[in-house]
């Protein structure tokens, strides 16, 4: 397995039908925004449905608001929102071995949500997970995992075949923040040892 | 009206779209919980008007029952100001418009209603491409489908499906925010929406002080009995005398979700895994008017709320007083409690600590017992068990030595504890105690130098247990020990004083 970590000045991930006025962020990404990374790494659409397993932990350092303007498709008017944005953001992800030559040269820009919330490759290493007791934060997990969290519907994948894209597959998550001081219960779960955490690998091919 | 023949003709449906008058069987079912926090606030509902408690159960004489219940309800003086808040104006399901409202009737409504829930049935069964974005399981309908279906005016126009049917989804002018900029507007099916027109009915409204809609709050919580639980009392509220549940003329929704999280009599069991987070927002007309804040109250705030209210009831309502810039009297509180922002639950929210608010510095006095306080530091900070003790026991050996000195020399010495806001200060405590144990000729150090280490570095790096969670820990230690000689002699203890700082003199 390897792990790669990207790194970002800025990260927003929109909660999925919250698209009027104030956009406030989810604190870690939903696996639709994984999906956009690798398939931009890969440079062709990738379906998390068809990878043997997929796990990520992402953190950031703070939280603030923006003003952004907004120009309307079609139209000549500008409006203003307000959206919030997490700072100083990192992403591990772990992922089947074939994916460490797509992140040594990816194919165009990895972003954390918008266009403007660039990241980079800051390491790729391959790991071993090491099977014990650990704490899961900042990622998403099933709600059968029974872990106190943040519960949403979110998109697993888009199909892109069609225009406009639509949901292919939707599920109901926990999101759990990357706040390891708040969370106390351990489960058994495959562990980073570097970062001290579980990594929910999550396998949605069936 | 039943789902009877002349209907089904009417709008062409068939009659394996009807779902099973009995109930829905369980790998089939037409209603689950989404973890979407406004089409589960509609099946609460749903749930809560047919007395049940888990949506296999809901057959189609429940949604028959609810279906004439919010028609009606709908229709009512204040819900029409409500409902536009809450889908904008256009919701043609729901005839929000006043020029649609001047012609709606409880029938047109009922109908509108109907259709969309017959959508939904259709939906169950048909191809499952594109699916809805919420639910993931059914097809999507579109806004030219509804508009054909329903009561409207503008019926041969194409509508997207928006923020005016399904609060926050924007309005439909901006495209930019649907992929691709889409004209049909989100991927949402039948129903998704339809449990989305009973969001009114599951919601708590907060009114301004000039009985304006000031936001609506649609609490979302894990397991669904929580969920249950905590919107039980809107809808006896809509059922017993038709009005809003305006959160009990709360004007702030973190004070309400307190409030209300506090009655529930739940035991840490039952919170195990539990979660509650709430959406409070506002999708109006104007542009200022769509917002939405995301209020989430962590499980070990959950877990640490029961503790107290079983445990400590009094201490706990000490430390929320001191969360206002002025200490309400008893007479004051509900006014403060419905009206101004509490700093103790905004830093439970945020994540910071509240540790100061467990004492009162001006009184010298601990606000809650020493057992909450435990609770609190291993539940929401995080303190490890050994930490916690050894600081305690620390702090009973800065009694043992403190109480053997005179009132205003005990006084002075706490003084120096309390102004330490910077790390030298809080070290040249140590020190000056140290010394002092010396000059009493108490046979043990205060601490070792290990101990000394220990407790001025092994906390600092997370801002939650810093050694100024040491500094309240033995300060809190100290009042409760030390309270009645602490103030004794009242006045005197403001007097000046030289305290002596390891290796630099400050005069306070």
């Amino acid at each position: 397995m390897m792990r790669v970590k990207l790194k970002a000045w800025t990260a927003s991930f929109r909660y999925p039908t919250f698209q009027s006025g104030y956009q406030p962020t989810l604190p870690v990404p939903p696996p639709s925004t994984i999906q956009g990374i690798l398939s931009a790494a890969k440079g062709e659409t990738v379906y998390l449905s068809e990878l043997p397993f997929l796990g990520y932990i992402f953190k950031s350092n703070g939280l603030g608001v923006d003003l952004e303007r907004i120009y309307a498709l079609g139209k000549p008017e500008t409006d203003i929102v307000k959206r919030e944005f997490l700072y100083d953001a990192e992403l591990f992800l772990y992922l089947p071995d074939e994916w460490t030559e797509f992140f040594k040269k990816p194919r165009y820009q990895l972003l954390l949500g918008r266009s403007s919330d660039l990241a980079t490759v800051d390491e790729i290493k391959r790991i071993k997970l090491e099977e014990r007791e650990s704490i899961i934060c900042g990622t998403v997990v099933p709600v059968s995992l029974g872990i106190p969290g943040i519960v949403h519907a979110l998109v697993v994948e888009y199909d892109y075949t069609t225009t406009p894209r639509r949901a292919r597959l939707v599920r109901p998550f926990i999101i759990l923040p990357y706040d390891r001081g708040r969370y106390k219960e351990k489960v058994q779960i495959p562990t980073d040892p570097e970062l001290e955490l579980g990594v929910y690998l999550h396998r949605w091919s069936g | 009206m039943g789902l009877d023949g002349e209907y089904m003709d009417k709008f062409n449906l068939e009659a394996k779209y009807l779902i099973n008058p009995e109930g829905q069987t369980e790998d089939n079912p037409i209603f689950e919980w989404t973890g979407h926090p406004f089409t589960d606030a509609g099946l609460s509902a749903l749930l809560l008007l047919s007395g049940k408690s888990r949506p296999e159960e809901l057959a189609e004489k429940d949604v028959e029952i609810a279906v004439e219940f919010a028609s009606k309800l709908y229709l009512m003086e204040g819900w029409s100001t409500l409902l536009a808040r809450i889908y904008r104006n256009n919701n043609p399901i729901l005839m929000v418009n006043p020029s649609m409202r001047k012609s709606a009737t409880q029938e047109k409504l009922k109908e509108s209603l109907r259709i969309l829930f017959n959508l939904a049935q259709q939906n169950l069964q048909e191809p499952r491409s594109p699916t809805c974005q919420i639910c993931g399981k059914r097809r999507i309908v579109s806004g030219l489908e509804l508009r054909a279906a329903i009561h409207s005016k503008e019926k041969d126009r194409p509508k997207e499906i928006t923020g005016d049917v399904f609060p926050l989804l924007g309005t439909g002018d901006l495209r930019n925010y649907f992929p691709h900029g889409q004209e049909s507007g989100a991927d949402v099916c039948a129903c998704c929406l339809f449990l989305a027109q009973f969001i009114p009915i599951g919601s708590y409204v907060l009114h301004s002080e000039r009985g304006k809609i000031k936001g609506i709050l649609v609490i979302h919580a894990h397991p669904h009995e929580l969920q249950l639980d905590l919107v039980s009392e809107i809808i006896s509220k809509a059922k017993t005398s038709f009005l809003v549940n305006n959160a009990r003329g709360f004007r702030q929704p973190v004070n309400f979700l307190f409030k209300k999280l506090q009655e529930l009599s739940l035991t840490l069991e039952q919170l195990g895994n539990a979660t509650v987070t709430a959406y409070y927002f506002l999708n109006g007309n104007r542009t200022g008017e769509q917002w939405v804040e995301v209020i989430r109250i962590p499980n070990p705030v959950l877990r640490f709320l029961t503790h107290a209210k079983r445990e400590d009831y009094n201490g706990w309502k000490n430390i929320v007083r001191m969360g206002w810039r002025e200490k309400p009297n008893n007479e004051k509180l509900e006014e403060y409690e419905k009206n101004r922002a509490n700093d103790v639950y905004s830093r439970l929210l945020e994540g910071r600590s509240i540790l100061a608010y467990f004492v009162d510095i001006s009184e010298r006095v601990v606000n809650a017992k020493w057992n909450l306080l435990k609770f609190y530091c291993s539940e929401v900070l995080g303190l490890e068990k050994e930490a916690l003790d050894f600081i305690r026991r620390v702090g009973d050996r800065i009694v043992e030595t403190l109480e053997k000195l005179e009132d205003n020399k005990l006084r002075q010495r706490v003084r120096e504890l309390e102004r330490a806001e910077k790390l030298y200060q809080f070290e040249a405590f140590f020190v000056n105690t140290e010394k002092l144990r010396q000059s009493l000729g108490i046979p043990e150090p205060l601490m070792t130098f290990d101990e000394f280490a220990r407790i001025l570095t092994s906390y600092g790096e997370d801002i939650n247990v810093s050694w100024k969670t040491v500094k309240h820990l033995l300060l809190f230690r100290i009042y409760e020990n030390l309270h009645d000689k602490l103030m004794k002699g009242g006045e005197e203890a403001e007097e000046r004083g030289e305290i002596e700082f390891f290796g630099i003199e400050e005069v306070i």
